[in-house]
Parts: C-alpha cells; structure tokens; sequence
C-alpha cells in the first residue's frame, strides 16, 4: 500500500480573503474534516452577511480600475495564474482528496479540468471581441462592444470544490469583472489556496474575493443589488426556488446548474469491454457524487428476439457486477484505491436510505455496498461502496431521483425508441449516454434525447471549457451556461454603437 | 500490490521511480567507467527527459476522459523494480550486462503498460510507446559495448 504524503499536517484555520487580505471573520468556526480518515483537517468560517457585503465593497471599489485594464494584461495575470496552479498541481491534488474524499486520479483529473478553464480564459483580448458591419445605411456603421458588468457571485458545490468554481471565476475576472466566491463550507480549502495564487499572480486587491460560509452568506449575495449576477451550482430544490427565483426578483443574471438523473443506453452492437469500462466511472468515479453520473442503465434489445434480448441484457450486467465488484475503497490518496468515500456521513446516510428504498419497493439488490471492504485501517463513516439493483422500474424512487451516490439501477428497453422515451419520463435533463457502433442510433440519440450533455460511447460527458456546460429542464436555470462562449456573453453586456459622421 | 488494482497512479509513481533509479544507475555506471562514460551520462539525463514526459503527458490527459477506476490488469510491478546499487567490485563487461537486464526490463514494462492502456485516450499508450523504444534502443548501443569489451 502506498499512501502519498499529505500536504496539510495541522488544521489549518480559514479565513476570508477581502481586499487582498486574509480577513478574520466573526462567524463561528466548523471543522473541515477528511472523510477517509475522520480527522479535522481546516476550521471554515461561517461568515456573516455584512461580512459578504464588505467584499462587495471591496469588489466595486477595484472594478473601474480593473474593468480599464487592457485585457491583454488581464490575460497576463490569468497566464501568471495558469503557471502557479500548474507549479502547485500536486499539492492542490492532495488537498482535493483530503477534503472531499476521491481518488487522488480523480482529483488530478479536476486539477486538469480547472486549470483548462483558466487556459481558456487567457484568451479573452479575442474571445471578448465584438463584431461590426460597415453601411447599415448609407453612410452609417453599426458594431457591438462587449463590456463587464460589475460585481458577480459564485456558489461553489461541494463534489468539485476546486474545479466547478473555475467554470466561472477565470472568465467574470477576465472580461474585467470583479468576483465574491463562496466556497463549499464542507471542503474549501482549494479555494482558499487558489485566491492566494490569484493574488500571487498580481490580480489587484478587490478582484477575487473569497467569502466562506453558508445560508447567511447565499442570501446577503442574492439579496445585494450590487451583485449583478450569480453562478450556482448544486441541488434542483435550492438552484431553482432560491437561486433562480431570487436572481429574478432582483434582476440578476443567473447561471444555476442542478441536479441530475442521467440514463445509459446500451444498444446491443456496443463494444461491452469499453462500455463497462466507461460505465464503471461514470457510474462510480467521484464515488457518484457527480452531476453527469450515469445512474440508470438501460440495455436496448432492438432488432433482437425476447430471448436473445434476455441473453444481452445478462452478459452487460454480468460483466458491470464482474468490474464493479473488484473496485477498491479506501482513502484517496492511497494509490491503489479506485474509489472513495462520500463526502460526510450524512450523505452517506442518505445513500443507505436509498438502498433501503429501492428493497422496499420491489428492486432486487445484486451487489450490495452496505457490506464494503475498505483497504487500511479507516472508520467506515463515510464509505458505501459500488451498488447494483436490478428489477427496477421507472415509477421506483431510486429510478427516479438523484441518489448522488455509488449506485447503479439496470433496466431494460425493448427498443431505442422506448429507452429516449424513459429518460423523458425524468424531469431531469442533464447528460445521457449512448453505447452503440451504430452511426444512425447515435444520431438519433444525439438528435431527440432532451439533455444537455449527450455522451457517445462516453460514459461521462463532461464538455471541455471551450464548450459550455449544458443542460436542460430540472437540471438548469438560466439562459447562457458557464465555460467557453457562453460564459463570455453570460459575463459581459452587449453595447451597440451606431454611427454616422457628418 | 493486487493484479486488478494498478490506478494510473500507481503506474505513474513507479515510471517516476524507474527513470529515477534508471538516471541514478548510469551516473554510477559514468563514474565507475570511463570506457562509455558519455553513453551513460546520456543515458542518465535521457531518462530524466523519459520521466518529466511521461508524467506530463499523465498530468495534462487525465480528467474524467480518462477513466478513473481504470486498473492496469496482470501487471506486476514487483517483477520490474531493479536495484541500482552497482557492487563495488562489478567489473565492465559485469556492469554491462546488467544494464540490458534493466532496459529489457523497463522496456518490456512499458509496452506492457502501454498495449493495456489503449482503451484510454491516445496519449498515454503513445507516451509509453515512445518511452519503451527509447529504452530498447539502448540495448543495441550496449550489446556493441559489451561485444567490444
């Protein structure tokens, strides 16, 4: 067993970062703990509203002179950023898995992720281009000028707490606006590093501000009309009839990305060694605890005999039970580990009452995660391991809501046609999957199935940052979505000038 | 280390050691050996080239694109790991022989690592590839030494 060193030996105790300064806050101090070893590894904040408000202060005092910096030199602080978060990959890495628990592959994995959004960002003097055309009228020119807006805010959720955060952060800073960010309270200690570098990096005082805490922190951001607009990503209750609801009533932009049930199609033509191993992680990586996990596999029998169907749908799930079996957990930092624990027992608890729901209605459990092995010696607090049902039907509890956790629900579609028309039948719309050599259903998949982000022979269809992060229905509020283009607009207003000279 | 449960990283921390021990081996091999002193100096700086690639190439790939409960199946670590410790009284030709064990060794790992990995995504196998024939082309340079001695 090796166990890689961990980068925080002490608690570390947090604090607000306003104005380029570590501020103390008033508000009590939580344990940050590591829920693989049940140590407290960071005491957060739960900051104050007025406290939120002075780093609004803070924010609209830096904008003018930031919103006049040339964005080739904007640029140059997000490259300078791009250099540090690369000099301290391994580092921000571990700290991932220390407070949130995944694999140390899977925290690397989001390391990349983040910092592609900054590479991204980097190139805003062309990305926040306008566009012109000469002689509208005689005589007359017309052409759009992208400007910033202000002060933005940013929620970040707990099962990306260093990479979700910079879908956002990069390109609000880069097209001149000024940023409050408020971490998770369950694992901010990424974030709190990363405004560090940022200020390292010579992004002014007042720029990027970090502002720990919860409820009280979310309302003072959604309530002050300073704040022109909020990025939020986390559950469908709050996402919708907080965030979305209250954007409006203060004529805020919003950008809220929230739950998900995502459904797998498995077409009897799919490569089955490459689609378990796709399936594997998007079913189980980040111990579920992704919003683009898939959850419901379902194994298409079109153009096959009931028996034949009955044949396919064993051999996948005979073979998702065979590699979901042999998955180690354990602490992620142990790099023989290939899947982690859930956040906090909480979550745990919820998952458990899932696994209880789906016996209690009918769903017969074949692999069961109650009765997990972990690797090493760690309190089993937080751990449930990978879990399969079968038997499951559309109208089960554990079909139909997110579970957010490492459990796996098979099902079976007489053709394509009824497998888009069960992912319809969920109010989500996040990501979908299809497994398949076949051209013609991929595109009719890709074409009718009402989700954001579609994955072919992808089991996790996580766009890139020069693409935005879509979705659709329950699953997001808002009109521009974050990363790429999109985030650009979402960050900037469109001025149109009209001239004519006499 | 179980067969089923090599992460990526797993594989990654023993390439880094591997290039480590390797780069160690030579400088050794340099300062026992005048005789192809400039061979193993080579060698030594090329397997720190060989490790800064193979984890760039592992840093810059991974995300969720490469799967992360992917394990490297039969593979053996144990039967790779070499000491580069060199005996004080190894003569040349002694020296020599070893070190083509080492390169028959690490590279017959890495195509290993490599075949395994091609489900991922291009990079990787590629990195391991390319690293694997490096390390194979020694073996020519060093049977022309160990003939000639």
């Amino acid at each position: 067993m090796a166990v890689l060193e961990e980068p925080i030996k002490e608690p570390l105790e947090l604090k607000n970062f306003i104005d380029g300064e570590l501020v103390s806050s008033k508000g009590e101090l939580r344990d940050v703990v590591n829920p693989a070893t049940a140590r407290v590894i960071a005491r957060v904040p739960i900051s104050t509203g007025e406290e939120f408000d002075q780093a609004v202060e803070a924010a609209k005092e830096a904008y003018p002179e930031w919103r006049r910096t040339p964005p080739v030199a904007r640029a140059r602080c997000l490259f300078r950023l791009k250099e540090m978060l690369e000099e301290h990959f391994e580092e921000l890495s571990r700290i991932q898995t220390m407070e949130h628990g995944k694999t140390i592959d899977e925290s690397r994995g989001e390391s990349r992720r983040g910092i592609e959004n900054v590479e991204v960002a980097t190139g805003i003097p062309s990305l926040m281009m306008g566009y012109n055309l000469e002689d509208i009228a005689s005589g007359m020119d017309e052409y759009l000028i992208r400007q910033p807006l202000g002060v933005f805010g940013i929620i970040g959720p707990f099962n990306f707490p260093f990479m979700v955060p910079l879908w956002f952060a990069p390109y609000a800073v880069a097209t001149g606006n000024c940023i409050v960010l408020k971490p998770s309270s369950e694992d901010p200690i990424s974030q709190a590093k990363i405004v560090e570098l940022a200020d390292e990096a010579g992004i002014p005082p007042g720029v990027w501000n970090v502002v720990h805490g919860g409820r009280d922190v979310v309302s003072a951001m959604l309530d002050n009309r300073d704040v022109k607009g909020v990025c939020f990503v986390g559950s469908t209750p709050v996402g919708r009839d907080v965030v979305y609801r209250r954007c409006g009533e203060t004529g805020k932009r919003v950008i809220s990305q929230t739950g998900a049930k995502n459904f797998a199609v498995v077409m009897p033509d799919a490569d089955i060694d490459r689609t378990i191993t796709a399936c594997m992680t998007s079913f189980y990586g980040n111990t579920g605890q992704r919003c683009l996990a898939n959850a419901n596999l379902v194994i298409v029998g079109e153009g096959l005999s009931k028996t034949e169907h009955e044949a396919f749908y064993k051999r996948v799930v005979d073979a998702f039970l065979a590699a979901a079996s042999s998955i180690r957990m354990g602490y992620g930092l142990d790099d023989t580990v290939q899947m982690g624990p859930l956040r906090d027992s909480g979550k745990k608890e919820t998952v458990l009452g899932y696994i209880e729901k789906g016996i209690e209605e009918g769903a017969a459990l074949r692999l069961d995660g109650r009765k997990t092995a972990i690797v090493g010696d760690y309190p089993d607090t937080c751990f449930v391991g990978p879990t399969i049902f079968e038997d499951v039907t559309l109208d089960m509890t554990i079909a139909r809501e997110e579970i957010f956790g490492p459990v796996a629900m098979m099902m079976k579609a007489g053709s394509l046609n009824e497998a888009i028309e069960m992912i319809h039948t969920n109010p989500f719309g996040n990501a979908a999957s299809i497994f398949t050599g076949n051209g013609k259903w991929a595109r009719e998949f890709q074409y009718r199935t009402e989700c954001g982000n579609i994955g072919i022979n992808v089991g996790i269809a996580a766009p890139m940052a020069f693409f935005p992060f879509s979705g659709m229905k329950d699953s997001f509020f808002g009109s521009l979505h974050g990363q790429g283009l999109e985030s650009i607009r979402f960050f900037t207003e469109s001025k149109v000038v009209i001239q004519r000279w006499f | 280390m179980g067969k089923s449960t090599l992460t990526a990283s797993a594989i990654m921390s023993f390439a880094e050691k591997l290039e480590d021990d390797s780069s160690a081996f030579y400088e050794k091999m340099a300062r026992r050996f005048d005789e192809g002193k400039e061979v193993f100096l080579g060698f030594a700086k090329d397997s720190n080239k060989n490790k800064t690639h193979l984890v760039r190439t592992y840093q810059e790939t991974i995300s969720d694109a490469l799967e992360a409960t992917f394990s490297f199946e039969g593979v053996e670590l144990d039967d790779y790991d070499f000491e580069s410790a060199l005996a004080q009284d190894s003569s040349f030709k002694e020296a020599i022989k070893m070190a083509l064990d080492i390169e028959e060794s690490v590279s017959k790992l890495y195509s290993q690592i490599a075949a395994q990995a091609q489900s991922l995504l291009a990079t990787i196998p590629g990195a391991f590839s390319r690293v694997a024939k490096k390390r194979s082309a020694r073996k020519e340079l060093l049977q022309t030494m160990l003939n000639k001695a």
